[in-house]
């Protein structure tokens, strides 16, 4: 059922040395309330903010046409005569690559000019014919189209030849990282992990591209992953319910729920030791003075304070980083970017002494603060997200 | 030697306990003098609750055998914990 299948979206970019900005952009945007998901890789000419500009406005022209349903290779015929292009080179000024991907199990390929990318299917490359299309108008120019069907568990992964040339003119890079060799590295990271997240896979990617390139990275570096997979279920519960003949409730999801746990808030975590009669654990090892200390249980992967811990994530979710330590914002962040399905249950019950006007610092009520980062989540990181009062 | 339990200190791990300075009474093991460490169990705790219920005192809490320390710091919980052990010494010499 389409309904048990996610499709997981996610990619990793470095810019040029010296550059402010990538002259790659990756858009991607998920329609039919998850049922279907477009991602777009433009490759700028150049780098820095001329090459984004031009790669930006090719990758949204493509989204715009590609999301409303036009027929692919009508869609590929608009691209093409309305991209700009360098009139004296009669080159693109921006490459790109269209990646449509439906939970039926179809996919819908378009490409002009990118690096190729790969398919992957139980755990090898999976060879298929592009449909080529040249018209005289285009001069040399010329993309390709696809469809195929995928299913659970496949991959499409997207590079930029930033990628596919790192390292080049190193001993052993004489022709950069190439693409045999990049598709070769996918490969055995599958092979090494066979449920690596489309996250983990587009970071090692870029990782190794970095690295190919000594640090000083030679073109923008942007790799793209979707995994047609299961979801990764979490379940976050927060918050006293407003009203207490709730506590059972709410502790009993817990112990029904199919995937993993985080129990935000001191008093909520009080409420489920009772109700479950397990014992809450402090782990001082990771101590951090400007989070507070988090904690475990039995049956739940993490407890943590409330709303301190809380805006923490919002500002490691806007900032898509949680700046290397580890405390218990960074844990829930990380919980957060490794799950495809977010399930909340916010008590709303107001805690009075957070109200307190003497306070040192403002605190915002937890309805507010929850729904900032599920709006995070479902706009930034195209996560499935379900909100719960009680 | 004495035979009495080990005094429990909790230390409240809560929102406005850590806003109003509770963080800087998480490595309190590290204040305490050598000679009594042995006598002492230094726990941490999720929100005690006191803040809701305490209207003329403040955070942050220590609980000391469950006596609580309101605006704690760590010399007012030494202080306090001082003056339970005295007190288990005065019990020693009477049950002499």
């Amino acid at each position: 059922m389409t309904s048990d299948y996610f499709i997981e979206l996610d990619y990793c970019q470095i810019p040029k040395k010296n550059q402010n900005v990538s002259g790659d952009v990756f858009l991607c945007k998920r329609l039919d309330e998850g049922n279907r998901v477009i991602s777009v890789l433009a490759d700028g000419l150049g780098s820095g903010v001329e090459a984004a500009t031009l790669a930006k406005l090719t990758a949204s022209m493509a989204m715009q046409y590609v999301s409303s349903n036009i027929d692919i290779l009508r869609s590929g015929e608009i691209l093409m005569d309305s991209m700009p292009i360098d009139r004296e080179r009669q080159i693109s000024y921006s490459t790109f690559s269209i990646a449509d991907v439906s939970k039926k199990g179809t996919l819908r390929i378009l490409d002009h000019g990118n690096s190729p990318f790969f398919v992957i299917s139980d755990g090898r490359l999976v060879e298929f014919d592009m449909n080529h299309v040249q018209v005289d108008r285009w001069n040399d120019r010329f993309f390709r189209y696809c469809h195929k069907n995928i299913s659970v568990g496949d991959r499409v992964v997207f590079i930029s030849d930033g990628i596919s040339l790192s390292g080049l003119g190193r001993k052993g890079y004489s022709f950069g990282w190439t693409e045999k060799k990049v598709a070769f590295f996918i490969l055995s990271a599958i092979e090494k992990q066979t449920d690596i997240s489309a996250r983990q896979l587009s970071q090692l990617v870029t990782s190794k591209a970095l690295q190919n390139d000594l640090g000083q990275v030679e073109d923008d570096l942007t790799c793209g992953v979707i995994y047609f997979r299961k979801p990764r279920k979490l379940l976050v519960v927060s918050g006293p319910p407003y009203d207490n003949q709730k506590d059972k409730e709410i502790s009993e999801e817990i112990l029904r729920f199919q995937g993993k746990k985080i129990v935000c808030g001191g008093t909520t975590s009080n409420i489920i030791s009772r109700e479950l009669k397990r014992e809450i654990k402090t782990d001082l090892a990771d101590f951090d003075p400007e989070v507070p200390v988090h904690s475990s249980m039995e049956g739940v992967d993490l407890i943590t304070e409330g709303m301190l811990t809380m805006s923490k994530v919002v500002e490691f979710l806007k900032k898509g980083n949680s700046s290397g330590k580890i405390n218990g914002a960074t844990k829930f962040t990380e919980l957060l970017l490794e799950s495809d399905s977010i399930e909340f249950i916010v008590g709303t019950s107001i805690n009075e002494a957070h109200q307190d006007p003497t306070l040192p610092i403002e605190l915002d009520i937890r309805r507010n603060v929850i729904k900032k980062i599920v709006s995070i989540l479902k706009t930034k990181y195209l996560k499935q997200v379900n909100l719960e009062y009680v | 030697m004495l035979n009495h339990k080990k005094i429990q200190i909790k230390i409240c791990l809560g929102t406005t306990c850590h806003v109003l300075g509770g963080a800087e009474l998480q490595n309190l093991e590290a204040d305490l003098p050598e000679n009594i460490t042995h006598l002492v169990e230094v726990r941490r705790s999720n929100c005690l609750g006191l803040c809701k219920n305490h209207k003329n005192m403040k955070a942050p809490y220590v609980l000391v055998d469950e006596q609580p320390v309101s605006e704690a710091s760590v010399v007012k919980v030494l202080d306090l914990l001082t003056e339970k052990l005295l007190s288990q010494l005065g019990d020693k010499d009477d049950s002499k």
